[in-house]
Order: C-alpha cells, then sequence, then structure tokens
C-alpha cells in the first residue's frame, strides 16, 4: 500500500467525521508519511488506516481524554487485540445508525422467507400423506375383488395399501408437528433479532 | 515499559517538549517515542484535542514544496502542563508512601520530560 492508497483509505474511514476534521486528519497523516522518509515504514507503524481511523473516530466521539486502546501494533498481544475491538466497536457503532432498518428489513425478509418455505413444505407433507392415504385405502378396498382371481397379486395390493395408509398416516402427523413448532419458532427467531437489534441501539444511544 | 503514558500524562509531555520549541507533527512524535513507549498514532488525537483546548496553535510552513504543520504551545497550553506536572508529582508522592524501593536510586530512573 502507498501513501496515496493509505490516505484514500483513511479518508474512507473516516467520512463520518465534518469535512475540516477529516481534511485536518488527512493533512496531518500525509505530513506525518512525508516526513518520515521511507513511506513504507512510516506506514506499517502507523497501523492499518481502520486501526488509525478507530483512534480518531473514539477521540472526537467521547471528545475528551484519549482512550489508550488501540496500541502499537509491535507491543503486548493483549493491546493489539483491544485496539482491534475498539476498532470493531467504533465500525460497528458507525454501521449502527444506517443500517438498523435494513438490518431489521433484511430479518424480517429471511423470517418471511422461512414461513414461505416451511408452508410449501407443510402442504407438499399433507397432499403426499393424502394422496398415500387415498391410494392405501384404495388398494384395500379393492383387495378382495382380486383374491380369487389372482391371490398374489391381492396380496401385493394389500401389503401395498397397508403401507400406504401407514406413511400416509405418519406424514400427516408430522405435518401437523412442523406447523405446531415450526411457525412458532421462526417468529421466535425474528422477532428475538429484531429485539435484539433494537436494544442494541437503545444502548448505544444512551 | 509496562506503565503507559495517557491522558494528562501524554498531554504533559506533548505540551513540555512544545515549550522547548515549536515542532511538526513527525518530529514531536519521534521525540516522544524516543523516552515514552507510545504507537505512531496515538499523538494525533492528543494534538487535535489540545488544539481544540486551545493549549496549541498551528501554523504552515513551506518545505519541500508542501506545507509543514507546526504546533506553537500558547499561554494556555504552558498553564496546563504545569497542571499536569503538578498532577504527576502529587500521584508519583501518592504512589511512593506506598510503594518502597530497596535501592534509593530506583526513584530517579524515571524519564525526562518534566524537568521544571
Amino acid at each position: 500500500m502507498n501513501k496515496a492508497e493509505y490516505l484514500q483509505k483513511l479518508e474512507q474511514k473516516l467520512r463520518v467525521l465534518p469535512e475540516d476534521e477529516r481534511r485536518d486528519a488527512l493533512n496531518y497523516h500525509d505530513e506525518y508519511i512525508s516526513d518520515a522518509g521511507d513511506e513504507n515504514t512510516a506506514i506499517s507503524q502507523l497501523g492499518t488506516p481502520g486501526e488509525v481511523a478507530a483512534i480518531i473516530l473514539a477521540q472526537s466521539v467521547s471528545g475528551e481524554k484519549n482512550p489508550q486502546s488501540a496500541q502499537n501494533p509491535d507491543g503486548p498481544k493483549e493491546s493489539a487485540f483491544s485496539g482491534m475491538k475498539t476498532a470493531m466497536i467504533v465500525i460497528l457503532s458507525l454501521f449502527a445508525l444506517p443500517l438498523a432498518f435494513p438490518v431489521v428489513i433484511t430479518v424480517a425478509s429471511i423470517g418471511f422467507a422461512l414461513v414461505i418455505t416451511l408452508a410449501t413444505l407443510v402442504f407438499t407433507f399433507a397432499v403426499t400423506g393424502a394422496a398415500l392415504l387415498f391410494a392405501g385405502a384404495a388398494g384395500i378396498l379393492f383387495f378382495p375383488f382380486l383374491l380369487f382371481q389372482n391371490f398374489g397379486h391381492a396380496m401385493f395390493l394389500l401389503g401395498n395399501g397397508l403401507i400406504s395408509v401407514g406413511l400416509g398416516i405418519l406424514l400427516i402427523k408430522l405435518t401437523v408437528v412442523v406447523m405446531r413448532r415450526g411457525f412458532p419458532a421462526i417468529s421466535r427467531f425474528v422477532s428475538k433479532k429484531i429485539l435484539r437489534r433494537v436494544d442494541h441501539e437503545k444502548n448505544r444511544l444512551d | 515499559m509496562a506503565i503507559q503514558a495517557t491522558g494528562i500524562l501524554l498531554d504533559g509531555c506533548v505540551l513540555s517538549l512544545l515549550a522547548e520549541e515549536d515542532a511538526y507533527g513527525y518530529s514531536l512524535t519521534q521525540k516522544i517515542k524516543n523516552i515514552l513507549d507510545v504507537s505512531e498514532s496515538t499523538l494525533y488525537p492528543v494534538m487535535r484535542r489540545l488544539q481544540t483546548d486551545e493549549c496549541l496553535t498551528v501554523y504552515d510552513m513551506p518545505h519541500n514544496g508542501r506545507n509543514r504543520r507546526y504546533y506553537k504551545i500558547t499561554e494556555r497550553g504552558l498553564a496546563r502542563r504545569d497542571e499536569c506536572a503538578a498532577e504527576w508529582i502529587d500521584f508519583k508522592g501518592r504512589i511512593d508512601t506506598i510503594l518502597t524501593f530497596k535501592e534509593d536510586e530506583a526513584c530517579n530512573i524515571d524519564g525526562g520530560g518534566n524537568d521544571e
């Protein structure tokens, strides 16, 4: 990454800042890298644009004491971790505001898709179950007529009929279970996701 | 160095260095880094905050066909520097009353930066 790319990335990460603050930060880092002489060393010492942006944003948001969160990447492991963590928190909180609504819509859409899928499944099970029941019943009904013409054939028909009826009953039972459990599970899933997002949003604003 | 210079301590160090002479971002960072274990990216927010608090002002000087932004300490900055130093001496004294050193000279190893 050269200086231009680095600064461009930094600018992207800082776009939530007011124009003059962003300009100031970019000028500072532009100068800093130029003054350092060796672009690559300076860039690697500064840390990724994300890390630099996180520190600036955290400072800009809190407006007071600088959070000693993002530390030297060459430093102890935990400080690097806490730097990453801060970066993540800041980035997430930045994204939360414009994204909260779309996220809710996305979750609701996923819920809707799940409902449709489940309904299709239930319908398929029910229809197959009914068809099997019907076919089985027909087999059982007609087997006595065949009994004296072709014993083997008749027995085959009876067996088939019983199996079909059994499978049909199983499928219809399964349909009932899926309906009873599946739909409430979907609604729980969707409401939980949405509530969590709303909660998160509330905590952020508090 | 296990103890990090943060917040008020870092403010004090930056202001003390600027009280000696005006400096630009890179040179100031290097000066601090020579003594303290701070990351390159920590200093910008500090400068920005001190600037907002009117502890320092900036001016640009042409250098190699571009501008270099110098930081200059203000009266308010000098006062803040003294406050920071006083806070540090108070804190240092409190810690010293609890932490006892085996050797007296161990007290004299703390780095420079607040020599006034």
